[in-house]
């Protein structure tokens, strides 16, 4: 049976483009009765995650914490105080009984102290994980004349690692402030969303939440929370460094976490302990869109701090918690829907979240190396009433219809508020190979010695597994074992490097 | 055939460079004596037991191990012992034991 249904096109009755119009048409993602209210948890990581919690706290958005039931908890950690002061000074500007807020400064330690941690790592990850292999030729994973800079200064993402896990394995303050979030999320009498929020392109961030990602979600929260990864990817005006390949084993570490068939790769060697802890999907954030009308860095994030912040809190989490449904609702295929199914993450994991940009100037390429296809996008416009015109909302589908070709045309929902006119628009379903920055990241990544490439990876290396490079153990796969005898994982090597192209979705 | 350890110490006394089976160099022979051939890695320093070695190449001899050094990885790690198992199939492989 064929239905036209007056909108110049048939298909059949539960197709899965008759499901996204069922997003645009009749908004089957927006919260019902039933539904919320949402408590918000969010861990930042280095300067990028912290700085986001120091803006909610210090200027939180409207609605935020208005429920009475609602509560709301934040642990920043980076390497060094610098970042963290300002969170803590404005942490009294949330009621006390509500909110929870706290911050860890990881020490540098010196380099006995480091590596006679490494050298226990072994035993670390056996109690952590009885399936854990007691490797006979585990050594640690950074060479010993490693330079170890001074708190503030940048670090490599391998040392990053280290620091943060010879902490929390040795039950320094991050373990023990782990432990009270992951209470306060257990603990919350509205709906917890979990969010990890970092740098895509520096040192510590991204360094550190391959691991915290899975001590939180699949130990301490045992993958009962709706855990967000939100990535900030990188912008032209970044400093260099951060245009030395490090993006390349970050976004490819992440994309063998999130797209399932990737991860089930991973587990096939090393265990379900590393199965995808973002159990709510992830976010990147473009910088682009902002910093093209800014042309200063210091202005971008202080915007795109400000806009993540108020996505993530506004009207009580409900326009984040209403994404996530709608994300969820399009990675089911229409032949399996069901309103309880969670569907595993593609290979076009990515789901475009830009925040803090005028919609009165023109979104640029939002950080993609061209135009893609997806499924759906949604805006969503804020503002006082006044401001919330057809005309401004159909400028923003036009925007977005020059970079994103949507199977169903984009939705523009418009949200009453005081202050200053916001938008925020979602772009889900895109692969790594879709982000502009993949590919130059690669061509640097290829032009470093095999102590830049150690030092840019992080997760696995622990398990001796340096991702990015060819399998020893087998033609083909990726994941050079770094100890001599045979790690690997069970991901072709081309499909790391990006040489096998996603298959298209629409 | 089997290992001729005089061989091994004579291609070895002064250090080696190995070719990787795969991927970049990181890891050289430093020495060898009667018991054990020493290698560096860049992360690291071990040595392979000669008695590993020629056990190994004995099982290779029989055709109760593959020569496809790929392969042999985890047949060494199986048959023989855990012991760096990919840098013994690169050493014999440099010894041409493997192909």
């Amino acid at each position: 049976m064929v239905y036209e249904h007056e909108h110049g096109h048939e298909h059949g009755p539960v197709g899965d483009l008759s499901r996204i119009e069922a997003i645009r048409d009749r908004g089957v993602h927006r919260a019902g009765e039933h539904e919320g209210p949402f408590s918000l948890h969010v861990v930042g990581l280095g300067k990028a995650g912290a700085n986001v919690i120091e803006r909610l706290v210090s200027d939180p958005p409207e609605g935020f914490l208005s429920d009475p039931r609602t509560s709301f908890s934040a642990l920043a950690i980076d390497i060094g105080d610098q970042e963290l002061r300002p969170i803590r000074e404005s942490a009294g500007r949330l009621p006390a009984d509500r909110a929870q807020v706290r911050t860890v400064a990881l020490p540098v330690l010196d380099r006995a102290s480091l590596f006679g941690g490494l050298r226990r790592y072994r035993e670390f990850l056996k109690m952590e994980y009885p399936r854990y292999y007691w490797n006979p030729n585990y050594e640690p994973w950074l060479p010993s004349d490693i330079p170890l800079p001074a708190a503030g200064e940048h670090f490599p993402r391998a040392l990053a690692k280290a620091i943060y896990g010879v902490e929390y394995y040795q039950g320094g303050a991050v373990a023990e402030e782990l432990d009270a979030f992951a209470r306060r999320v257990a603990a919350s009498e509205a709906m917890p969303i979990v969010c990890v929020i970092f740098g895509l392109a520096g040192g510590t961030g991204s360094g550190i939440v391959v691991e915290l990602a899975r001590h939180l979600s699949n130990i301490k929260l045992g993958r009962r929370a709706w855990v967000l990864g939100v990535g900030i990817l990188p912008c032209e005006g970044d400093p260099d460094y951060t245009r030395d390949g490090v993006f390349f084993p970050a976004i490819n570490e992440l994309d063998c976490m999130v797209d399932a068939e990737k991860n089930k790769g991973v587990m096939a060697v090393w265990g379900d302990l590393y199965k995808n802890p973002f159990t709510a999907g992830f976010f990147a954030v473009p910088q682009n869109v902002v910093y093209d009308h800014t042309g200063d860095l210091a202005a971008t994030h202080e915007r795109i701090d400000a806009g993540l912040a108020a996505f993530l809190a506004r009207d009580n989490s409900t326009h984040l918690y209403e994404t996530l449904k709608l994300l969820n609702w399009l990675n089911v295929p229409a032949d399996r829907w069901h309103p309880a199914v969670r569907a595993e993450q593609g290979e076009r994991w990515l789901n475009l979240l830009a925040v803090g940009f005028d919609d009165a100037q023109p979104l640029g390429g939002l950080d993609l190396a061209g135009p893609v296809s997806s499924d759906y996008a949604e805006a969503r416009l804020f503002g006082p009433a006044e401001t919330l015109t057809e005309q401004r909302a159909a400028r923003v589908r036009e925007e977005t219809a020059k970079t994103v070709k949507t199977a169903v045309e984009p939705g523009a929902l418009t949200f009453p508020s005081t202050g200053q006119a916001e938008t925020t628009l979602f772009v889900p379903h895109v692969s790594k190979l879709d982000l502009a920055a993949f590919v130059p990241a690669r061509e640097a990544y290829d032009r470093l010695d095999w102590d830049e490439k150690l030092l840019r990876h992080s997760w696995l290396l622990d398990l001796g597994v340096l991702l990015c490079e060819p399998s020893t153990r087998f033609e083909g796969m990726g994941g050079e074992c770094i100890l001599g005898c045979a790690c690997w994982v069970v991901v072709p090597h081309a499909a790391i490097r990006g040489e096998i192209k996603p298959a298209v979705r629409v | 055939m089997s290992l001729d350890w005089a061989a091994v110490v004579k291609r070895y006394e002064n250090g080696a460079r190995l070719e990787p089976l795969l991927g970049v160099s990181t890891l050289s022979v430093t020495g060898v004596d009667e018991e054990k051939i020493y290698v560096k890695h860049r992360l690291w320093e071990a040595s392979l037991s000669r008695r590993n070695l020629e056990r190994a190449v004995e099982l290779l001899e029989n055709g109760k191990m593959t020569r496809v050094a790929a392969d042999f990885i985890d047949q060494y790690r199986t048959f023989i012992e855990d012991e760096r198992p990919s840098t013994a199939a690169t050493i014999l492989k440099d010894l041409g034991y493997l192909d």
